[in-house]
């Protein structure tokens, strides 16, 4: 029951979204209809979930007074904070406008942000031309930096963005696209084992079994 | 030179940033035949049709992201081209009311609900775009992101049901879901040419969609944003940024090519 | 001069405050980054709230659909997961979105992303995007690249050539996603620091 239900939920619900979209009979595509409706909602409600094991994780930390509690009695506040005032207030507010364009989207942006300095140094201290193949890489990583950047034209001519245009259309689109096909395929396979039960180890961990 | 001080090559980055931005270089921007075609093919919209903008991005596609989104709103605005947003990632509807904050009241003569609408964010992914296709009113939850009730008065509903009404869609997306996800429910399927401003690191992966015509051009990250403000002769943030860009760029460069100079060196004895 | 608006000045605190980190672990980037996490949660969970949830409530109950009682209860199955005796639950709310999920993909994937994309692929190998011999790049440089990654032939002979073939058209294709990837790593820290000289210090319009 604890195996056998879930699989058959699987297969039963994609059943009726293939048989919706391929076959399309009327009541098949009722039935999508509404079971797309309860998808949508099934996914919103996974929302909580990291306010679950955040609380879980860190509620251990603060407890037991390890290392670092501090800080995930911060975030705590940080969080609960934020939804109170949210859930309080409303979305329309200019409290929540403020807190949004103001701790929200700088703490999102800065954090991806740092990422430019660990490239930056990564790229000096590991990107060597040891082999053809890195040093074509290398080669194509140049000129589309210099070409996507306004300073390339300017000093060394048109010719940087016409490469650069070249390598993004020519070999780049037809790598990307054997990639894009092959994943596309392999997609199709894993979505097959998964409604047909064979792939499950998107169950493993809970139940105990 | 192999084993500069990571922190050096920081604080040089900074000051170049900073720098640039501070006192610009002026450097022209051309504009990319890709960035033409996506303007053209927006540009070619008549009044009364409807825009769907995909608001499919989080903060971190901001810079690269509001300043195209900014300008083809201004674009539509001037052709009399109606817009409705929505999105698929957490953040679309407040990502909309940030551009509907400064741009709106450029257009006082604009009004909310009939030449422009923020939906906002519904859950599904896909699933939502494929509920667009039927109903755009169920989809949304017959709500907006103000917590309007929907049609309600709105007359921007009169003559858009669905999103096969749409003439044209455009995807502002930093990743998953997004600019597969339109191709593969509205445009594919239903034809309805659209175009998409993705963050530069999405560039390579959607360039086959170009190549393949799924997509009228591609506005190709903080370049391309740039190039559209200036199509639209509104240069933004993005123009203003194209010299740090540039000299950022030429750093790291110039860094590559020096640990690459120090290790065939050391090679060579 | 300085912006007197504190709501700015917040944001500039936890700019500045996360870009300490790269020169170094400490407490001012650990606060930030404590509320990065905390307000990321929550505002993941308020977003859910307004936009979908508390719609789909009030459809639930003022008798506009009754049968949402049914993804109600689905869903928050899957919060049994902390619940050790009746965790197994959980797995029918991940059930029931995996198999609506590959549905979806068995149904809507193929044909945009497969069958258009090898149709465009059959090109006219006498013009090309740029050059004349574009084309013909093209196509053979997306069949190299399927041989390349194609591991159940041994990679000798003519196909041996083909996948290394296959390797330097992978390396282009990663040189450009490198460069693209730093543009874009650029962009994002140009843009934070455009924010704090333009809306916090004033120092450029």
């Amino acid at each position: 029951m604890r195996k056998e239900l879930p699989l058959a939920i699987t297969f039963v619900v994609g059943l009726i979204v293939v048989l919706a979209n391929f076959l399309a009979p009327q009541t098949f595509v009722k039935i999508n209809n509404e079971v797309r409706t309860w998808f949508q909602l099934v996914s919103s409600l996974f929302c909580a979930l990291g306010v679950a094991n955040l609380t879980r994780i860190h509620g251990k930390k603060v407890s037991q007074q390890s290392e670092g509690w501090i800080f995930s009695v911060i975030m705590f506040i940080a969080m609960f904070g934020f939804m109170i005032t949210a859930l309080s207030v409303g979305q329309q507010s200019a409290l929540y406008n403020n807190l949004y364009n103001n701790t929200i989207v700088p703490l999102n942006a800065t954090m991806y942000s740092i990422l430019m300095f660990y490239i930056a140094s990564a790229a000096y201290r590991a990107f060597r031309v040891r082999s053809m193949e890195a040093t074509l890489l290398l080669i194509a990583a140049a000129i589309v930096m210099l070409g996507k950047a306004p300073i390339g034209e300017v000093v060394l001519g048109k010719w940087v963005a016409t490469w650069t245009n070249w390598i993004l259309a020519v070999p780049n689109t037809a790598g990307m696209r054997g990639i894009q096909l092959g994943a596309t395929l392999g997609g199709i396979a894993m979505a097959l084992r998964v409604l047909l039960g064979i792939e499950r180890a998107h169950f493993g961990g809970v139940g105990g079994e | 030179m192999q084993n500069v001080d990571r922190r050096i090559i920081y604080i040089i980055l900074i000051v170049a940033v900073v720098y640039a931005l501070i006192k610009p270089m002026g450097l022209p921007v051309t504009i990319n035949k890709t960035t033409e075609d996506a303007y053209a093919a927006i540009d070619a919209l008549q009044p009364g049709d409807v825009l769907v903008m995909g608001m499919d991005f989080s903060a971190g596609g901001i810079p690269e992201l509001e300043p195209a989104g900014k300008a083809i709103f201004y674009q539509c605005m001037k052709k009399d081209v109606k817009i409705v947003m929505f999105g698929m990632w957490v953040m679309a509807g407040d990502m909309a009311e940030r551009l509907l904050t400064e741009m709106a009241p450029l257009f006082p003569d604009k009004v909310y609900g009939t030449d422009y609408i923020n939906i906002g964010y519904k859950a599904g992914g896909a699933v939502l775009l494929q509920k667009a296709v039927d109903d755009v009113v169920e989809a949304a939850l017959n709500i907006d992101h103000r917590g309007n009730t929907l049609p309600g008065n709105f007359p921007i509903f009169d003559n858009f049901k669905s999103l096969k009404d749409a003439a044209f869609w455009v995807c502002l997306s930093t990743g998953n879901p997004g600019v597969p996800d339109w191709i593969k429910v509205v445009g594919d399927p239903l034809g309805i040419p659209g175009t998409i401003d993705v963050v530069s690191v999405s560039i390579p992966e959607n360039m086959p969609f170009v190549d393949s015509g799924q997509i009228q051009g591609i506005i190709q990250g903080i370049r391309g944003s740039a190039e559209y403000e200036l199509l639209v002769s509104r240069p933004g943030r993005a123009v203003a940024g194209m010299d740090a860009q540039s000299l950022a760029h030429v750093v790291i460069l110039v860094f590559i090519a020096l640990g690459n100079i120090t290790y065939l060196m050391t090679r060579k004895k | 001069m300085v912006t007197s608006n504190a709501w700015i000045w917040v944001a500039a605190f936890f700019t500045l405050g996360i870009y300490t980190f790269p020169f170094g672990d400490n407490p001012v980037f650990r606060f930030c980054e404590s509320c990065f996490v905390g307000t990321a949660a929550g505002y993941m969970v308020t977003a859910n709230w307004f936009n979908y949830i508390k719609p789909s409530l009030t459809k639930l109950t003022t008798g506009e659909n009754y049968l949402l009682i049914i993804p109600f209860i689905v869903g928050l199955l899957i919060y049994t997961r902390y619940i050790r005796s009746i965790s197994w639950l959980s797995r029918i709310a991940i059930a029931f979105t995996l198999g609506y999920g590959s549905g979806f993909i068995l149904s809507v994937d193929f044909k945009p992303l497969f069958v258009t994309q090898v149709i465009a692929t059959f090109k006219d190998l006498t013009t090309g995007a740029i050059t004349p011999i574009d084309n013909v790049l093209l196509v053979l440089g997306v069949c190299v690249s399927m041989i390349y990654f194609f591991f159940t032939v041994e990679h000798k002979g003519a196909v041996g050539a083909a996948a290394r073939a296959g390797r330097w058209v992978m390396m282009l294709a990663l040189g450009a996603a490198f460069g693209s990837t730093v543009m874009a790593r650029v962009s994002l820290f140009m843009g934070r620091v455009q924010f704090l000289l333009t809306d916090w210090l004033f120092l450029i319009k």
